[in-house]
């Protein structure tokens, strides 16, 4: 239907060709592939405001969760590409494809980057009362009786850092997937597994109440919530940098000057101080880079993780 | 009353062609791994499995036991089962209005002697209570009107 | 004497103006949401969390909490009136709920479940408050193993459930777990049994299961049969709510034991209130001394698991709060809606944020007795649903349910499902093999194919894993108590049978 008057107005010669300028010209969904409540969602709404105010148009945010992100991704990769449909997701985006082969879209070419809007460190973690102070010990203690590593799940960006930190290492570590981030940090709690690559976020009260004990920050510096514990850099793994980030995304073949001018006013939200303040208590660090790095980002990231996938025979 | 019951013997006999369906889709499709690190095949094998096994037990039992008629009816499952169907298709392309009443005309004819004054009201009460629940009580997003061409 | 005066601080962050109307309001939609059958509590949930971005942290949480219990004490109304469970934790409730309200006694059943809902809520907010952080280091020697040796025993216990066979029991949990398993594998990432659908990728949805296998078959089963002058107008009044003197002594130790399983399955990731519902039940059944009743009206069959689902419901938040770990679905929404304030849950919440603990426990007990006042009156409108005509009632009914399952993920495949397991659910009337362990199997068979395989994985392969592990291997034996017990009584209840009809 309202593709249907938008036709209408356009064939009366009421609404102008789709110019940056004249952009939005009407409602912007922003779909998030997953449920209310969770981290991207919680972003979304809170950045939606601000893009209302500055677009003078509804910003609506649309729930499409399932197929782990897919759903909610497939359906803006069909969706018209006049950049009233956008799609705010996260790493997903890059780790699903590596494991579900058969996706309606192509992960390169059917969705346009616009901006990588922040991302959420991880940290290796071990239970507090394990002899582990070091990652050292943990790698050597592992060569002499095999130990597990837990995961937030199949594929999530949590598997790829602990199949990364294996490949690197030469770890003897076999990976056990549990159902979300909670029951992870809970097999660390209960002994069941011996080592997880936590986002700071389902870490944090358990490092706060010294349940858990970081031993490497997944990445080539130090965070500054947790100053004590080294990054994996420091320790001798250059490429250990692992992040769950949040971006946003238009339909293929949108009109770059609107994906310009979405980056812009996104980017303009993320350094207004009253965000940085609503957002800074759920451990996000802002980025806001331009099109084009983002683009290259995903491109790297892609073929980056296919490659884990396929070094770790990860199930296609 | 029958010499046998044929019920649960056609019951038992649906069983172990739905077991073996899985068992086989199972091990043809899905690998079943190691005892350690089970595949995706492992568990929905061994469960077509145990299936079949109870519906082996179920046509022995039947052969001991006497049967009575099963409640066979027919116009009821195909009138509303075929307004769910009606809904099904119509809520996307139409809109919720039309399969509100697709559903309810369909649905309502499993009654078999029904009055359109009645019928046209009930349609009526439900096109106002239904979306008043589901679209302004719940902040549903569905479109009352859709136009699919 | 910290106790009293957290209660204290808890009470007056509860009673006031503001969160007060904020419980009722969550408790009143949770009734009507439990009502309509069709819409479970995690799509109205979801639908209404929009609503709480603007309350504070506590306010929010009181009105979601208000809305999850809310929907357990309304559900018990669907199952009991029209033998359609408003949520799957009420699907025990129809069966002998559904022959209480054909026998005009509804009121008594709807009166009597507002109790039992009452008290086993009561009795979980009681241990939430005294064992919060006991509890939750209790929860943490549960393993992949013990989980899959407790949910073996639910199973088992539940397969005596119902009436009949109890191979036609067995064979239905095994379908439902088949049907659990449909969807991507968490382990591996294949898609089972999807038929190349995106949608199914996620699973069978739920609501379009008990929807369809109760719902739309109850439907067809009842159409041109039920007639709203079978009931007795008298029955309908509300003074015929009042239950006898037999019915009340017979139900305080299923309210007991109800609650105390309740209360045990809440605290358990991922378990919760359907297993405690199903559970309850079937021990209700083995302790009575007439077994014979039960599916014919018997009212322990509908105190015990209203009072352990609603226990359940309480202490369903002692892992969410105290180890940020969310059983459920549902829990995982209440989780966000801490998140989204900046309130991350864990072992430091209670000493953190004590005027939310405090305030949100007390503000259960509060919501529960707005529960109770609001509920006690209602009985008599739900109960005159019972004498509208079946002609108009039932299309109704199924309107909901489509609409209810198409707004769950706003895609018609669920109402394509709700088709199909009418089918079914038709078929296995005709058939005469029951539903309920058909429920219960969907619901624990994934979890129970996942917690097997990772116990397998984290035990090297070794079955002993189960039998090595002092807990896992006490629930194990526990199990096979129950699989003797039933055989034995079984075969016991056989040979008193044929010994009456030899003595004729």
């Amino acid at each position: 239907m309202k593709k249907f008057i938008a036709a209408a107005l356009t064939a009366l010669g009421l609404a102008m060709p789709a110019h940056a300028a004249d952009f939005p010209t009407g409602p912007v969904t922003i779909v998030v592939p997953y449920s209310p409540s969770g981290n991207t969602d919680v972003f979304t709404r809170y950045l939606a405001p601000y893009l209302e105010a500055k677009w003078g148009q509804p910003v609506v945010v649309d729930n499409k969760p399932g197929g782990g992100s897919m759903i909610g991704t497939a359906h803006v990769a069909q969706a018209e590409p006049d950049g009233h449909t956008l799609l705010m997701t996260s790493s997903a985006f890059v780790t699903a494809p590596s494991i579900q082969p058969d996706l309606p879209f192509d992960s390169r070419t059917d969705l346009t980057p616009i901006i990588n809007v922040g991302h959420v460190s991880f940290v290796l973690i071990t239970n507090a009362d394990s002899p582990y102070e070091t990652l050292e010990q943990f790698i050597e203690a592992s060569k002499a009786s095999p130990k597990f590593a837990a995961t937030a799940g199949l594929g999530t960006t949590t598997h790829f850092a602990m199949e990364k930190f294996i490949a690197d290492s030469g770890a003897n570590v076999d990976v056990v997937h549990f159902k979300g981030g909670g029951p992870a940090v809970v097999s660390i709690l209960s002994n069941e597994t011996d080592i997880y690559g936590s986002s700071i976020s389902s870490a944090g009260k358990n490092l706060e109440a010294g349940k858990v004990r970081a031993l490497a920050v997944l990445g080539n510096e130090r965070i500054d919530v947790l100053p004590d514990v080294p990054a994996a850099a420091e320790l001798g793994y250059t490429d250990l940098e692992i992040k769950q980030w949040l971006g946003v995304f238009a339909p293929g073949g949108t009109d770059m000057a609107i994906v310009e001018q979405v980056n812009a006013d996104i980017k303009e939200a993320l350094e207004n101080q009253t965000f940085i303040d609503t957002v800074t208590p759920l451990e996000w660090t802002l980025n806001g880079n331009t099109t084009a790095e983002f683009k290259t980002q995903i491109d790297t990231e892609l073929t980056k993780w296919q490659g884990i996938a396929d070094a770790a025979g990860i199930k296609k | 009353m029958y010499r046998f019951d044929y019920t649960d013997m056609a019951a038992g006999a649906l069983l172990m062609i739905a077991g073996a369906t899985v068992s086989i889709v199972s091990i043809s499709n899905y690998p079943l791994g190691t005892l350690s690190r089970m595949g995706p095949g492992a568990f929905p094998a061994g469960l077509g499995v145990l299936l079949a096994f109870f519906g082996l037990i179920l046509v022995v039992q039947s052969l001991r036991n006497e049967g009575e008629r099963p409640d066979l009816r027919f116009w009821s499952p195909l009138f509303v089962l075929g307004g769910v169907f009606a809904f099904a298709i119509m809520v996307e392309p139409f809109g919720l209005i039309p399969a509100i009443i697709g559903i309810t005309v369909i649905s309502s004819l499993a009654e078999l002697r029904i009055k359109a004054s009645s019928l046209g009201l009930l349609c009526l009460a439900l096109c106002f209570l239904a979306p008043g629940v589901f679209k302004f009580g719940l902040g549903l997003n569905i479109p009352l009107f859709a136009w699919p061409f | 004497m910290e106790l009293l005066g957290n209660l204290g601080l808890g009470l007056g962050v509860a009673l006031s103006l503001t969160n007060l109307f904020y419980c009722f309001l969550g408790a009143l939609l949770g009734t009507l949401v439990g009502v309509i059958p069709g819409v479970g509590v995690l799509a109205a949930i979801s639908m209404l969390f929009p609503l709480t971005y603007n309350l504070e942290p506590t306010t929010a949480l009181i009105m979601l909490a208000g809305i999850w219990y809310g929907t357990t004490y309304g559900g018990s109304t669907a199952s009991i009136l029209l033998n359609i469970p408003g949520t799957p934790a009420n699907a025990v409730t129809c069966l002998d709920g559904y022959p209480m309200a054909r026998s005009g006694r509804g009121g008594v059943a709807l009166f009597m479940t507002t109790v039992a809902s009452f008290f086993g809520a009561t009795f979980g907010i009681i241990l939430l408050t005294l064992f919060t952080p006991i509890i939750a280091e209790y929860a943490l020697r549960f393993g992949s193993a013990e989980y899959f040796a407790l949910m073996l025993m639910g199973l088992v216990a539940a397969s005596t459930i119902s009436e009949g066979s109890a191979i036609k029991g067995l064979a239905m949990m095994t379908l439902g777990v088949i049907i659990g398993l449909v969807g991507l594998d968490s382990q591996t990432a294949t898609a089972r049994f999807t038929g190349g659908s995106l949608g199914l990728m996620e699973g069978v949805s739920l609501i379009a299961l008990a929807m369809g296998v109760f719902g739309v078959a109850e439907i067809v089963m009842s159409v041109r049969r039920v007639k709203a002058s079978d009931i007795d107008p008298e029955s309908v009044k509300l003074k015929a709510i009042k239950p006898t003197s037999d019915d009340v002594r017979r139900s305080w130790f299923p309210m007991l034991r109800g609650s105390s399983m309740g209360s045990f399955f809440g605290t358990l990731p991922g378990t919760g209130p359907s297993i405690a519902a199903f559970l309850s039940y079937a021990i209700e059944k083995r302790l009575s001394k007439t077994p014979e009743r039960f599916g014919k009206g018997a009212i322990e069959g509908i105190m015990a698991p209203e009072a352990a689902n609603n226990a359940a419901d309480q202490t369903a938040f002692i892992p969410t709060l105290s180890l940020g770990v969310p059983g459920s679905a549902t829990m995982a929404l209440m989780l966000g809606a801490l998140m989204i304030h900046g309130i991350a849950p864990g072992p430091t919440l209670i000493s953190d944020e004590p005027e939310l603990f405090w305030g949100l426990i007390m503000s259960f007990w509060v919501g529960n007795v707005i529960l109770l006042v609001l509920n006690i009156p209602l009985i008599g409108v739900w109960v005159r649903m019972l004498t509208i005509p079946y002609h108009l009632l039932y299309p109704s009914v199924l309107l909901f349910i489509c609409i209810g399952a198409y707004s769950a993920s706003f895609s018609p495949l669920n109402v394509w499902m709700v088709f199909a397991f009418g089918a079914l659910g038709y078929a296995m009337r005709i058939f005469k093999f029951p539903g309920a362990p058909l429920l219960l199997g969907f619901v624990l068979g994934p979890l129970m194919e996942e917690h097997f395989r990772r116990a397998m994985l984290l035990g090297r392969g070794d079955f002993m894993t189960f039998f090595d592990r002092p807990l896992s291997a006490a629930i194990m034996s526990l199990t096979g108590m129950i699989l003797l017990w039933s055989i034995w009584s079984s075969e016991g209840a056989k040979k008193r049978r044929t010994e009456r009809a030899n003595s004729m």
